[in-house]
């Protein structure tokens, strides 16, 4: 298998990143390349992205290399932590 | 103030008549039994319209006739009642007195108001009556539901709610992680999500929404609070709230009291009040069935323009066949005739252009005809005395445009009124009269339309806005801002610095989004504010999202249009005024700033014809602030281009925002500045164009 791409999430993903990442993420597998979100950054996200990458992890198991808190109380907030084989029972859904 | 929204009346009267026709019509096909949910769907909408209408106008016999109607419709709607032939004679003769009662006001005649009182009593009683006659078949759990709001000593144990959001709900700048955050501080929040129409990744379109949740909030929160976190949604979803109650045998004590209630034969009233108390209806924000497909859009034109075109094409025919005349018996010496007649088909369908423009075209007012009212009430609910000013209704603006201006202009005018003018005392106090004023203007300059809304109320609070983005971290500490950069601040996404969450504005569903929508249409939204006088938001729109005035120019031997409103100016440059910095590339010296070259060959990836930059030009642009030059071979011309989508015939390209067809037939394609930025920002976007290109 291809080595896995990484795709750098930064701090913020937004409605406004999704469609050129998703582009762009279509381009890597085009290209045979497996692909791996470095989200350890992520300070901000919204649903829009975290759909594209749940659904991207529907089809490919995704590992999650220090994932950032913001990022997993994102995911837990819609209900995908599971879904994605997040860890981090340590953050709690209320404040 | 005030504004005559007499002038339109008659497109409401319009309207109306319309929609009591398709109620009819609707109610005449209704099926007896299993609901049709979206033909109901349909004489809901049209009852729903009418008495928003009526109530505008302040029709307001019309408006509260029509609001019982709709209690029914709706209760058939969400299946709570069955539908009957009893029902559906009753509603088509409802039907019938709100078209008397429309005529009337429309010919201002008396009504029958005997005729309107007994058939009002008889839908009332209907939908006391049958309410209790549903409950008492129903199964415990609908009473459950039934009977939730009805008793106050019962405890809240939480919510259930079910949130479908349609498919364009990002778009509209809604978040869920958001929203669901936002609920999960009321309670203890469980959130289940259902991907059940969430397609293959490469088949995903990344902005529409595809995800529904089914969530469970624990905690005694009032209803308000929860229903106040999906207000801003409620038109682009499915939502149904319902109550978890903590102590399920008093329900069941409930319903046995009903039970009991309606096995005696009580009269008629009697059981009407005791319906009343136990089976009020869940008031949920239920809009089921609301996912059919959207309605086609109409538009309404008068009769003048309609004829103005007519006879345009009428001109035009006339000079079609004079010149294929002209081509069929073609002389040399004829050649003045044909550039006459040229001349004559270019201007025939300049015209026609603008005509037909003109159709799409509506009075600003339409927009903001909503405004005295808004005011109105924001100002009874905020104790703050305001004057609301209008000028310019008369503009007009492309109805596409405008009905996408509505929801941010009414998120400004709230903003304004919330946070910018001040409690009469305060005012008072700061030696300014106790009215507060917003004013809406709105004018043509240029292709554009620019409305303002100008509040003189206390201006933004710089420090507040600093200290407020330092703590959430948008800048950092010691930055050293110009008031004017402050205020661009409130435009970052979740930056809200209400002291107090008020239900008028400030639940960070903010400024991000009105600026989103905003450029999103091509247009730009500018604050200026000044402490203890005042703000003013300047939006600048085009006047029409299908035509736009674009430069020619040429890359290599490829013909681009870049739109006009973006281009600051074109110069020649000198290799020796040029600095290369590594990590930034070439830049340009533009007076007192740096400005990025980005060579146009290099992002198309086009053998260049040249890479001399004193043999080509530098097209300076602005996009989102930011100044760009770009390189170019030449300036072709300047002129009117019809704007293709590019995603609809091929698909999104980063750096490009559509296509025209050019004079001789061939293809151009519209540069998209703000496009071309993200690309200069991060140039690992630009292997998806080059692949593209391959692709293609």
């Amino acid at each position: 298998m291809a080595k896995a791409k990484i795709i750098e999430c930064g701090d913020t993903l937004g409605i406004s990143g999704v469609g050129d990442l998703h582009t762009q993420i279509l381009m890597e597998l085009s290209e045979g390349h497996e692909i791996q979100f470095d989200v350890s950054q992520i300070e901000r996200i919204d649903a829009a992205a975290l759909q594209m990458i749940y659904a991207y992890s529907k089809e490919q198991t995704l590992e999650w290399n220090e994932p950032s808190e913001a990022f997993i109380r994102s995911a837990k907030l819609l209900g995908l932590a599971g879904l994605m084989n997040l860890e981090g029972d340590s953050v709690e859904l209320t404040h | 103030m005030s504004i005559d929204i007499s002038q339109f009346h008659d497109v409401f009267f319009e309207e109306s008549f319309e929609g009591l026709d398709a109620m009819e019509s609707g109610l005449l096909n209704l099926a007896e039994g299993a609901a049709d949910v979206e033909a109901i769907n349909t004489i809901f909408r049209a009852a729903h319209s009418i008495k928003g209408g009526a109530g505008t106008f302040g029709f307001m016999a019309v408006s509260e006739f029509t609001h019982v109607m709709e209690t029914l419709l709706d209760e058939m709607r969400n299946g709570q009642r069955e539908v009957t032939s009893d029902s559906t004679n009753l509603l088509l003769e409802a039907v019938d007195v709100l078209r008397e009662m429309l005529s009337a006001v429309q010919q201002k005649t008396d009504t029958d108001e005997e005729r309107i009182a007994e058939v009002n009593q008889r839908l009332e009683a209907m939908l006391a009556g049958e309410k209790a006659e549903v409950a008492d078949s129903a199964d415990e759990s609908t009473i459950n539901a039934a009977a939730v709001e009805a008793s106050p000593e019962q405890k809240i144990a939480g919510w259930e709610i079910k949130f479908h959001p349609h498919k364009h709900l990002f778009q509209t700048g809604n978040d869920p992680v958001r929203m669901l955050r936002e609920l999960a501080s009321l309670g203890d929040l469980t959130s289940r999500v259902s991907d059940d129409g969430l397609p293959d990744f490469a088949d995903l379109e990344p902005e529409d929404s595809y995800l529904s949740w089914q969530l469970t909030l624990k905690g005694n929160v009032p209803k308000e609070e929860v229903v106040e976190i999906f207000e801003w949604v409620d038109d682009d979803c499915d939502l149904s709230i319902e109550v978890i109650l903590q102590e399920p045998t008093k329900v069941e004590i409930a319903v046995a009291q009903l039970d009991e209630n309606i096995a005696e034969p009580v009269a008629e009233v009697q059981q009407e009040s005791k319906s009343e108390q136990v089976a009020a209806p869940v008031k949920a924000v239920a809009k089921k069935a609301a996912t059919s497909a959207p309605a086609a859009t109409s538009i309404r034109v008068g009769t003048d323009k309609v004829d103005s075109l007519i006879n345009l094409v009428g001109e035009l025919v006339i000079t079609q066949s004079m010149l294929s005349q002209i081509g069929d018996n073609f002389v040399p010496g004829m050649l003045p005739q044909l550039i006459d007649g040229l001349a004559q088909l270019e201007r025939n369908s300049r015209e026609m252009q603008e005509a037909i423009m003109r159709i799409r075209m509506l009075p600003i007012s339409f927009a903001f005809n909503r405004f005295p009212r808004l005011v109105h009430d924001l100002s009874d609910k905020s104790g703050k005395k305001v004057e609301l000013k209008l000028t310019g209704e008369q503009t007009e603006l492309d109805k596409t445009v405008m009905e996408k201006i509505g929801d941010p202009l009414v998120h400004l005018v709230r903003n304004s009124l919330d946070h910018g003018l001040e409690t009469p005392e305060v005012r008072l106090a700061a030696g300014k009269d106790e009215t507060g004023t917003i004013q809406l203007n709105a004018y043509h300059q240029g292709g554009n339309i620019i409305i303002e809304i100008v509040d003189d109320g206390a201006g933004l609070n710089e420090e507040k806005i600093f200290s407020k983005a330092v703590e959430k971290g948008l800048v950092e500490a010691d930055a050293e801002l110009s008031p004017e950069k402050i205020h661009e601040l409130i435009f970052l996404p979740g930056f809200s610095t209400a002291d107090v969450v008020t239900d008028i504005s400030g639940r960070g569903v903010g400024m991000d989004v009105v600026r989103s929508n905003i450029t999103g249409l091509g247009g730009s939204v500018e604050i200026k504010s000044k402490r203890g006088e005042g703000s003013t938001f300047t939006i600048r729109l085009p006047l029409t999202l299908a035509i736009m005035d674009g430069q020619t120019i040429r890359v290599a031997n490829e013909n681009y249009i870049i739109p006009l409103i973006s281009i600051i100016e074109t110069l020649e440059v000198k290799e020796s005024d040029m600095k290369y910095v590594s990590a930034k590339g070439e830049l340009y010296p533009l007076r007192d700033e740096y400005v990025p070259v980005i060579r146009l060959y290099d992002i198309f990836n086009l053998t260049p014809t040249t890479t001399d930059l004193e043999e080509g030009l530098l097209v300076i642009v602005e996009g989102e602030g930011q100044k760009i030059g770009l390189f170019i071979d030449d300036l072709l011309g300047q002129q009117q281009v019809v704007i293709k989508s590019l995603e609809t015939n091929y698909r999104k390209v980063i750096g490009l925002s559509g296509a025209t067809i050019l004079g001789d037939g061939t293809v151009a394609l519209i540069l998209d500045v703000p496009g071309l930025m993200a690309l200069y920002r991060d140039p690992s976007l630009a292997k998806v164009i080059t692949n593209n290109e391959h692709a293609a």
